[in-house]
């Protein structure tokens, strides 16, 4: 199989490719069929399960037909399209990154999905192998790569793997449990709504109006009630998802590049090339923080699908661990003290917060119970908050030239961007924060980061200017050395 | 730090017009079909033209005011560009960050001479950084004087 990859001729897909499209668009067709029985005599019905069977079967043949895909040492090309051909090069040099992903079912088929990433601006300049048989997405990463080092031996023989992080059983339940996902809880109360839609009865409905009714403290109480229920339920939860995800999580390097491996029915494998890396996250919510856990994501260029960018090369460890771990990357010192945010900083989010309690209290007080107006004497706790926002903030350069952003004082998050991977230095100034003399300083590196974590938010306007011209003068030197 | 050609202005507001027409008549339409299922409250015409209202409003204002605050720079080894009526931002590109620079011409643009330099950088968030409001020859001279600083092929 894989001399004639190698051999550059062009391929189809696996054959099994089409038996896993059949069974993914089973629970579409079921329904559209249920449709149509359940409502005898509707046309509309009819036509789309008419559309279904005689669209959706045939369509997943031809995609297989018509997808041919060829591999040389210069480029990968992909031929696609029915109708519309569509003939897509990607030169090998351009290749950030290639991901291998497996879900259940695939796994099941010994299917891979195989992700050709490239760092474009052009984001659809992406190569998508969906899917080839497992050991042919090995090959074909591994013959990619060899590509790209120059070497025109295919398949270059496994190098020596340094093991640098794993996970025991142990480890992945206690990371499951110090996780908190704000996702989770507001499922948590989506399940109580959907539970109407399917069952029938208004027992939703009924509750709200029963809470409605409610008054004082009893509402008080209920509503406590339910968000620990729905905490209870998104904790559960939480550690179920972070155990089948990131069980037997094995991080290795080899050659210039960190392997990770990981996932209990769908096994997620992932690249990142130490060269390409261009920022670190250290975070941990309140809950890790407690124990002394943090967790670590790396965004390379390429756009990993994972997470927005990021790459989670350490799900959960000791925060000092953690830290000597993200020095595979690059060299970085944390500072002990961080250079603060303008003092105003406190005013302009102590504003932001008050404006969602007004605006919470508002809508709770329209639509559930005049109640929640009282909600309004909780405004000084804006201030507090705030407070502890401007406290958490941070920034600072080290000596490796690196800056280190520290943000967010529930979730707290430390980046780190090396000065040479800086695309672009910006400096936003919003009518409120002209009003205070503040600046924001929005650091754009090549990778899929949140913006919290590449801008340095409410510095005084002059810190702004000077750290800005600091940093493009650093930026400049590193380059010319 | 240069200004942009004045003209751009009038290029700016009769996209500006053209764009806030069109939104306004097919809210005009779509008002006119939920009329005619007797569910809209109020008359034909309220939103459609309380958006023309606006729309006109923001086409006579808002083109000044950003060209009052909008400029550039090409000096030294970086592009400054500056920006923003409400919130100013100011974008620092340096040179060798450039990917690829296009230049832009659109129809409006095209009568009155002018062009939009475009620069790309491997940056996600400011991925694309227009400079309007260029006489199209200056659009083209500018662009020259960028390429030869164009980043090499493995800058990240």
């Amino acid at each position: 199989m894989s001399t004639e990859l190698i051999a550059g001729n062009f391929r189809r897909l696996h054959p099994l490719t089409m038996l896993y499209g059949i069974i993914t668009s089973l629970p579409g067709m079921a329904f559209s069929l249920y449709l149509a029985l359940k409502n005898p005599g509707d046309l509309l019905f009819v036509i789309i399960a008419a559309f279904y069977g005689l669209f959706s079967l045939p369509f997943v043949i031809l995609r297989w037909l018509f997808f041919q895909f060829q591999i040389t040492p210069n480029a990968v090309n992909i031929h696609t399209g029915i109708i519309a051909r569509q003939y897509r090069s990607i030169p090998i040099e351009k290749i950030q990154n290639v991901e291998i992903r497996q879900n259940f079912l695939q796994r099941i088929l010994g299917l891979a999905q195989v992700s050709i990433e490239t760092a474009s601006v052009d984001r659809t300049a992406e190569g998508n192998l969906q899917f080839v048989g497992s050991s042919d997405a090995e090959h074909i990463r591994s013959a990619l790569q060899s590509y790209k080092q120059g070497d025109n031996a295919p398949v270059s023989e496994e190098k020596s793997d340094i093991p640098v992080f794993g996970m025991n059983v142990c480890d992945v339940l206690i990371g499951g449990m110090m996780r908190f996902s704000p996702v989770l809880f507001a499922a948590a109360f989506s399940v109580a709504q959907y539970w109407q839609a399917l069952s029938g009865n208004d027992a939703f409905g009924i509750f709200m109006s029963e809470i409605r009714a409610l008054e004082g403290g009893a509402l008080v109480l209920t509503l406590v009630g339910l968000i620990a229920g729905a905490a209870l339920f998104s904790w559960i939860g939480g550690i179920i998802l972070s155990f089948s995800r990131f069980y037997g999580f094995t991080l290795f390097l080899r050659d210039n590049k960190l392997y990770k491996e990981h996932g209990l029915f769908a096994r997620w494998k992932g690249t990142i090339p130490l060269r390409k890396i261009q920022m670190l996250t250290i975070s941990a919510n309140p809950l890790m923080r407690t124990f002394g856990f943090a967790r670590l994501e790396i965004q390379t260029a390429g756009f990993g699908r994972e997470k927005s960018g990021a790459e989670i090369a350490v799900p959960m460890a000791d925060f000092n661990r953690v830290v000597m771990l993200a020095h595979n990357a690059f060299d970085f010192s944390l500072p002990d003290t961080f250079r603060p945010l303008s003092p105003f900083a406190i005013r302009r989010a102590a504003v932001r917060y008050a404006t969602w309690i007004i605006l919470l209290c508002a809508t709770a007080g329209i639509f559930l119970s005049p109640f929640f107006y009282f909600g309004l004497f909780t405004l000084p706790i804006a201030y507090f908050i705030a407070l502890l926002h401007y406290r958490w903030r941070g920034y600072a350069m080290d000596s490796f030239g690196n800056v280190i952003a520290r943000s967010g004082w529930l979730n707290n998050r430390i980046s780190i961007i090396p000065t040479g991977k800086i695309q672009t230095f910006t400096i936003r100034r919003s009518f409120l924060q002209r009003r205070l003399g503040l600046a924001t300083v929005i650091l754009d590196v090549a990778a899929l980061a949140s913006l919290r974590d590449i801008s340095i938010a409410d510095i005084s306007a002059a810190d702004a200017e000077i750290f800005t011209e600091e940093l493009s003068s650093l930026s400049k030197k590193r380059y010319k050395r | 730090m240069y200004i942009l050609d004045p003209s751009v202005k009038s290029v700016w507001g009769i996209v500006s017009f053209l764009n806030r027409m069109a939104f306004s008549v097919s809210i005009f339409f779509a008002e006119a079909a939920l009329r005619s299922f007797d569910v809209l409250p109020f008359p034909v015409g309220t939103v459609s033209g309380l958006s023309l209202v606006l729309g006109l409003a923001y086409t006579f204002i808002m083109p000044s005011l950003s060209y009052r605050y909008m400029r550039f720079d090409v000096q030294g080894d970086d592009l400054v560009l500056e920006q923003g009526v409400f919130t100013r931002v100011r974008t620092v590109i340096p040179y060798r960050r450039i990917q690829h620079t296009d230049v832009r011409q659109g129809v409006v643009e095209r009568f009155y001479g002018l062009a939009s330099l475009v620069v790309y950088t491997a940056g996600t968030r400011t991925a694309a950084a227009v400079i309007p409001g260029l006489s199209a020859e200056y659009a083209e001279e500018l662009r020259n004087h960028l390429r030869q600083f164009a980043a090499e092929e493995d800058t990240l």
